[in-house]
């Protein structure tokens, strides 16, 4: 018989269930699920929803559970429904570290996507000390609870070192991966066949992955360099805020706005000179990076989370302070250098192929394997 | 086997929006299937001007008394051709430019069973769209291309209208949220509205004994309109061939 595991998170599909949001966690989640489906498993992810019941991919079904609360940035009322209506699983895994608070299965891994009490915002939920010392209470039980913590980035585990060095024993750093055979395998045409600067960029359209610092630097740009266009290509948080960058966009010459399905970004780098990823806060090892970076595209990015990871600053790629004029001065910088552009290209690709898929698959079977 | 196949209800669409929907249809659908809906005016000669085109002809009109009818009887004429993909649009919507050319593009992978459009209800012109309650394009999708499954249940929901585009077992499918909009026409003559709003009316008190407040809606006296805002083409959405 199919040994089933039950995976939870708190927001794949939004609490609706209509709402899609293309993040890197989401298609790390689907990626995920093929790996256990291959390993023949059964698998059914849960979340926060109306009591809806939908597919995460074809024929794999993800509960909502309509439990919002969030006390000291954790979930406990979600954990235990999970806990007690997913009983026939064989195993979980709680894909967003926290929601391994309070109760765990036995057999049970986590999964860390990088450091997010970076967020500026993070005083209005935690605002005091004891509500920190609360939080961190529960970070503390929920990462000992588990047998493991898959790490993407090492970032997280040094400051859980530093914090608790007993518990980095718990982790293990797998970081984040790029199917080389979609990105890394097309030669890009050299010099670009189109007459332009293209530069996009591939995240979402929030704060916290700087879309309002490559607004200000997109409109700087336009302005001053007239062979520069810039592709915002990531859907926003909420509805309204699509309606506004729509209109901001298409009042702009040479800013467009629109997201793609994962499948065809690979298009889309392939006439891309430079990519922006000025995450701000809450970033791991951004899979649009990595994804640039097989690309063979020049990409800007900040010392942000575990970007540092992928990015050493002017080898395969420039590391820059998340602002709006150090990702001008870059930008401007990677224009008026067409061959550090190139080689900064050359080698994003090559040390690409250390993060590619086929090497986070194998290292998450053993994981899978020694887990359940 | 076909990529991609078009089903259209038609009903005495000669003077509208017809023309342009086949034309469009013919660049991105392999075959184009017509219920025309025991239409009187020269929709069936407009028809036959479109080589891809197979148009089905029906005695008695169904429209407005048993759509989920007619949508079934569309849907078994469609699938005889064996499509890939099935596109459901009506004789008065059209796909915006980027969606006709990402079209090939989006149906190319196995992530989704399906792809939804925000669609704009043009109003009383061809250039603002009614943005006020339910009328809001933004906060809605609607899943307009699907995947066929033969294996999927084809039974459709019951109801004189408002039935869906698909059987109900595809409503619920992996979807892609596409930026792609259309671009609906069927509201864009103030002297539609009246007989439109009469229509629905009846059907409202038919079906839920009371009239529904998006219906009483289309006679309000204020709405709110927003310009269609243009959107330019990303150049290398150009490049991918046609179907």
């Amino acid at each position: 018989m199919k040994k089933r595991i039950a995976i939870l998170t708190s927001n794949h599909l939004e609490p609706s269930g209509i709402r899609q949001v293309y993040g890197g966690a989401e298609r790390y989640g689907v990626e995920l699920t093929r790996l256990l489906l291959e390993m023949d498993y059964d698998v059914e992810w849960w979340q926060v929803g109306d009591n809806w019941r939908k597919e995460i991919i074809p024929g794999v079904p993800i509960r909502g559970v309509p439990e919002t609360d969030t006390p000291y940035q954790t979930m406990p009322h979600l954990n235990q429904v999970f806990f007690e209506q997913a009983v026939d699983a064989d195993g979980a895994i709680y894909f967003v570290m926290y929601l391994a608070y309070p109760t765990v299965f036995p057999k049970s891994l986590s999964v860390s996507h990088g450091i997010y009490w970076d967020h500026p915002g993070i005083d209005k939920f935690l605002p005091g000390d004891s509500e920190r010392q609360e939080w961190l209470r529960r970070l503390h039980l929920a990462i000992g609870g588990v047998k493991t913590v898959v790490s993407v980035d090492t970032a997280t585990i040094n400051w859980v070192r530093a914090t608790w060095p007993i518990l980095a024993q718990k982790f293990q750093y797998l970081p984040n991966f790029v199917d080389m055979d979609l990105f890394g395998t097309r030669q890009r045409q050299e010099p670009s066949p189109h007459p332009r600067i293209r530069i996009v960029f591939p995240r979402r359209a929030t704060t916290v992955r700087g879309v309002n610092e490559a607004g200000k630097a997109a409109l700087w740009l336009t302005d001053t360099q007239p062979d520069a266009e810039v592709h915002f290509v990531g859907r926003a948080h909420d509805d309204a805020m699509e309606r506004i960058l729509t209109a901001w966009a298409s009042s702009h010459d040479r800013i467009f706005y629109y997201w793609l399905p994962p499948h065809l970004m690979a298009e889309l780098y392939q006439s891309t000179d430079i990519v922006w990823i000025p995450t701000k806060s809450s970033e791991g090892t951004s899979l649009s990076c990595l994804e640039a970076m097989a690309s063979g595209c020049a990409v800007i990015t900040t010392w942000v989370g575990g970007l540092s990871d992928l990015i050493q600053d002017g080898y395969s790629g420039l590391l820059i302070e998340p602002t709006a004029q150090a990702l001008l001065e870059a930008t401007v910088r990677l224009i008026q250098d067409p061959m550090l552009r190139r080689r900064l290209g050359r080698h994003a690709q090559e040390v690409a192929e250390t993060f590619s898929l086929d090497r986070w698959r194998t290292r998450w079977s053993q994981v899978i394997t020694d887990t359940f | 086997m076909a990529r991609v196949v078009a089903m259209l209800p038609v009903r005495n669409e000669a003077d509208r929006w017809l023309k342009s929907v086949l034309e469009q249809l013919s660049q991105i659908a392999d075959a184009i299937v017509v219920y025309d809906d025991a239409s009187d005016d020269g929709t069936s000669d407009l028809c036959r001007q479109y080589p891809k085109v197979h148009s089905y002809r029906g005695d008695v009109p169904w429209f407005g008394q048993n759509e989920s009818e007619l949508r079934r009887h569309l849907w078994d004429l469609a699938v005889l051709h064996e499509p890939e993909w099935l596109l459901a649009l009506d004789a008065d919507e059209l796909l915006e430019d980027g969606a006709v050319l990402a079209l090939p593009w989006l149906i190319d992978q196995s992530d989704y069973d399906a792809v939804a459009f925000r669609i704009f209800d043009f109003w009383n012109s061809a250039e603002h769209v009614r943005i006020d309650g339910a009328w809001n394009p933004w906060n809605r999708f609607s899943a307009l291309l699907s995947r066929y499954d033969s294996t999927l249940d084809p039974a459709w929901l019951a109801q004189p209208i408002h039935c869906g585009r698909f059987p109900v077992s595809y409503h619920d499918r992996v979807t892609f949220y596409s930026p792609w909009r259309v671009r609906h026409y069927g509201w864009a003559r103030a002297e539609d509205h009246l007989k439109k709003y009469l229509f629905y009316r009846e059907r409202d008190m038919g079906l839920y004994g009371r009239v529904l407040e998006h219906t009483d809606s289309v006679i309000a006296s204020t709405v709110t309109l927003e310009p269609w805002i243009e959107l330019p083409i990303p150049s290398w959405l150009r490049t991918k061939e046609r179907i």
